[in-house]
């Protein structure tokens, strides 16, 4: 996916619940880039900010939140690129002819300065949402084909009603839901065949990027594995680009191309898949991944992160994780530390003092942070 | 569908358990009633003795059947459609004067609570979604104001104003006898729409309130839903999420709110009905009480249960079809 051209870019994005003293700031100075096709997970626990990120970018954020700076570019795809597609599209997939009618056909634009006119527009058409729990989600006295085919609708005026109905049928079965479950209601249906509803719905009108925002979250763990499956699977024969949100890092190292790590409303880490499984840099990163017994590797006791993430209304000075921090120093109370770029691996950034260039000794290795981890745990225990 | 039946079920039961009570009441109440009717009958002229036979049974006096047998005449009577005679419309049968005087409160009661029913429910939905508006804040006290106001005090004032003081409408009776008659013809109804405008007026000004503010506030409730972020985030009109998605979800509570308040909706029908000397049971009741015709009331008081009842089940229904989660589960 490297070299992949960029379809979202979050520059310095910045939210507030409230106005003024009392401001809670629920995303602090976000940047994130989103490339064509690729699946970049964002991880953090619950409260880090992760969903007000998200409707942030889709304009969705409800008072009191206010967007306080930044942007949200979106890079339409190129008319030329957009020609080869389309070519390619009508070969395999017939109705997919009628999928396509660029909205936004201009330059890259930010989302935040979007018309209302052009929001509508650009909504579903280039962004699809699939959400949390697709039980609240899906309107629950509208069938699901009335759901589906809305969006085809509202925004493909020109197909006709048969067209919108095959469409919707072959949606469903794309996500191994049987067309005769058309005429369905929400409650009729399965957690996980509510959820993949909502990735058919999401897929509509083959839109560049889909935000997922903790998909499988309500479901077991059997359910889970299904629909990450064919959220891969989607992905390669659509070629969508995915921003996959979850709190659960162990299912983002499975089906990310890249992951970000998110800390009381700022990024703290991002890098590769790979990268930050086999390397976590930040100190909070390494106890997410060790934070459950390893699946793979090798056998390892789990760490525990002592303590709980910061209440937004009073986050710590200096870098936010520095109270639950095994390799705090006395600079991390007092100084926001910057994400940088680090020189050991081309796609990855911290924002972690121990890694800043003026650090006085050498990074610390995997085993010196389990120490710090085990020390916490132990210092904790004889209190 | 077995919900319904259920439903269908207690329905009969409380039509059944209003027909018993009516039945032992009189049975119950000291003094020999049949008497006092007997003797107000005889007032209006000779009453025959298949009269006075009819009375006794209606009272239980004077017989010296069972009460089981009296209870299944009673029972035979009733569906029969056999509800004794009228003192105030003598010679008139009970059965013949409701029959006269059901359809106009059918047609105001109906009139006041569909217009109601959807002005308020409208209205609350656009105060929801323009939520903290100038409109919404200005109407939300109005509204809750108007809420507060009683029937029968807010008929009064119609009655002195639009009806006494600037004539502009009729303020009483149900249509004008000296220059139309009644039928299917373009004057009568024009003159019995004319003499409905105060009474439906009333109606609607005093329950609208209602319906707006439970619609206000179950709409705000639903706004909050995650499937209405959903439907913005498709990109849909505004008009269709604030509709097909938020309003329509947001109905289903005042829809059992409406059930709720069956009750004191056919009850202020009766009232305003009394105020404007309306010609329907309302009114009829009160010259019934006035004149202590058992039988008249007892018959409408009868008829007014199983209005309610009727209306009761008429929500139920829309319920159903309003809600999917209340029908039957399909199977795969
Ligand atoms: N409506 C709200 N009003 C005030 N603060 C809010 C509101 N919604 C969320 N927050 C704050 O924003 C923080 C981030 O919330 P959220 O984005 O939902 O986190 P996540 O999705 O990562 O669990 C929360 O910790 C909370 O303090
Ligand atoms: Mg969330």
């Amino acid at each position: 996916m490297t070299g992949a051209a960029t379809v979202l870019d979050i520059r310095r994005l910045c939210v507030d619940y409230g106005v003024g003293e009392d401001a809670v700031h629920a995303v602090s100075d976000v940047s994130l880039t989103l490339r064509r096709g690729e699946i970049l997970g964002l991880a953090g626990e619950s409260g880090s900010g992760k969903s007000t990120l998200v409707f942030a970018i889709t304009r969705l954020l409800r008072p009191p939140a206010v967007i306080t700076g930044g942007e949200a570019i979106f890079f339409p795809r190129d008319a030329s690129a957009n020609k080869r597609q389309n070519g390619s599209f009508s070969v395999s997939e017939s109705s997919d002819a009628f999928i396509r009618d660029d909205a936004l056909t201009g330059g890259p634009t930010d989302i935040l300065r979007l018309s209302p006119a052009n929001l509508r527009a650009f909504r579903w058409n280039e962004l699809a949402i699939v959400f949390q729990s697709a039980m609240n989600s899906l309107n629950p006295i509208m069938p699901i084909s009335a759901q589906i085919m809305d969006v085809m609708r509202t925004h493909r005026p020109q197909m006709s009603a048969t067209e919108r109905k095959q469409r919707a049928a072959e949606l469903l079965r794309l996500v191994g839901i049987a067309p005769d479950r058309l005429g369905s209601y929400p409650h009729e249906l399965s957690g996980g065949m509510r959820q993949r509803v909502g990735i058919a719905i999401a897929l509509a009108l083959n839109p560049d990027i889909i935000i997922m925002d903790e998909p499988t979250t309500a479901l077991d763990v059997v359910m889970q594995r299904e629909i990450l499956n064919e959220i891969t699977r989607l992905r390669e024969q659509f070629n969508f680009a995915v921003l996959f949100i979850t709190h659960d890092l162990s299912l983002l190292l499975e089906i990310a191309d890249r992951v970000a790590i998110m800390y009381a409303g700022r990024i703290v880490e991002e890098g590769t898949q790979r990268d930050l499984y086999l390397h976590p840099r930040h100190p909070y990163s390494y106890g997410l991944i060790h934070s459950f017994p390893s699946l793979h590797g090798p056998r390892q006791r789990a760490i525990g992160i002592p303590g709980s993430p910061p209440d937004l209304r009073a986050v710590p000075s200096g870098c936010a994780f520095h109270p639950r921090c095994p390799l705090a120093m006395p600079v991390c109370t007092t100084a926001l530390p910057q994400l940088l770029p680090q020189p050991s691996a081309e796609q990855t950034r911290v924002a972690c003092h121990l890694y800043a260039p003026t650090a006085t000794g050498e990074p610390p290795t995997a085993d010196e942070m389990r120490a710090g981890y085990e020390a916490l745990a132990k210092g904790s225990g004889s209190l | 569908m077995k919900r319904l039946l259920r439903r269908l079920g207690i329905y009969l039961l409380a039509i059944w358990a209003a027909v018993t009570v009516n039945f032992f009441l009189p049975r119950l109440a000291p003094g020999n009633p049949a008497d006092a009717v007997f003797f107000r009958l005889a007032q209006h002229g000779a009453v025959s003795a298949a009269t006075r036979k009819a009375l006794e049974a209606e009272f239980g006096v004077d017989t010296t059947d069972p009460l089981w047998l009296q209870y299944l005449h009673y029972l035979n009577n009733l569906l029969h459609g056999n509800l004794g005679v009228s003192i105030t419309y003598f010679p008139a049968n009970v059965s013949d004067v409701i029959a006269q005087n059901i359809g106009w409160t059918l047609a105001l009661l109906t009139m006041s609570v569909v217009i109601s029913f959807t002005l308020g429910t409208l209205i609350g939905v656009f105060m929801a979604w323009k939520r903290g508006s100038a409109l919404d804040t200005t109407l939300s006290s109005v509204m809750t104001f108007l809420y507060s106001i009683l029937y029968p005090w807010l008929a009064l004032v119609a009655v002195y104003f639009l009806g006494f003081k600037l004539g502009w409408f009729p303020f009483s009776d149900g249509y004008d006898s000296s220059t139309t008659t009644m039928g299917w013809n373009l004057d009568f109804i024009l003159s019995a729409a004319q003499h409905a405008v105060l009474p439906a007026l009333t109606l609607v000004v005093s329950t609208v309130a209602g319906w707006m503010l439970t619609m206000r506030n179950s709409m705000i409730t639903t706004l909050s839903e995650d499937y209405i972020l959903m439907a913005r985030a498709k990109g849909l009109t505004s008009r269709r999420v604030m509709f097909a998605y938020a309003a329509r979800n947001a109905l289903l509570p005042s829809v059992t709110g409406f059930a709720i308040a069956i009750g004191a909706v056919v009850g202020g029908q009766l009232l305003v009905e009394i105020v404007f000397s309306y010609p329907g049971i309302g009114f009829a009741l009160y010259q019934a009480i006035q004149n202590q015709d058992y039988a008249l009331a007892d018959g409408i008081l009868l008829l007014v249960i199983i209005v309610t009842v009727v209306m009761n089940l008429i929500v139920d229904l829309l319920y159903t079809v309003l809600d999917p989660r209340t029908r039957l589960e399909r199977t795969a």
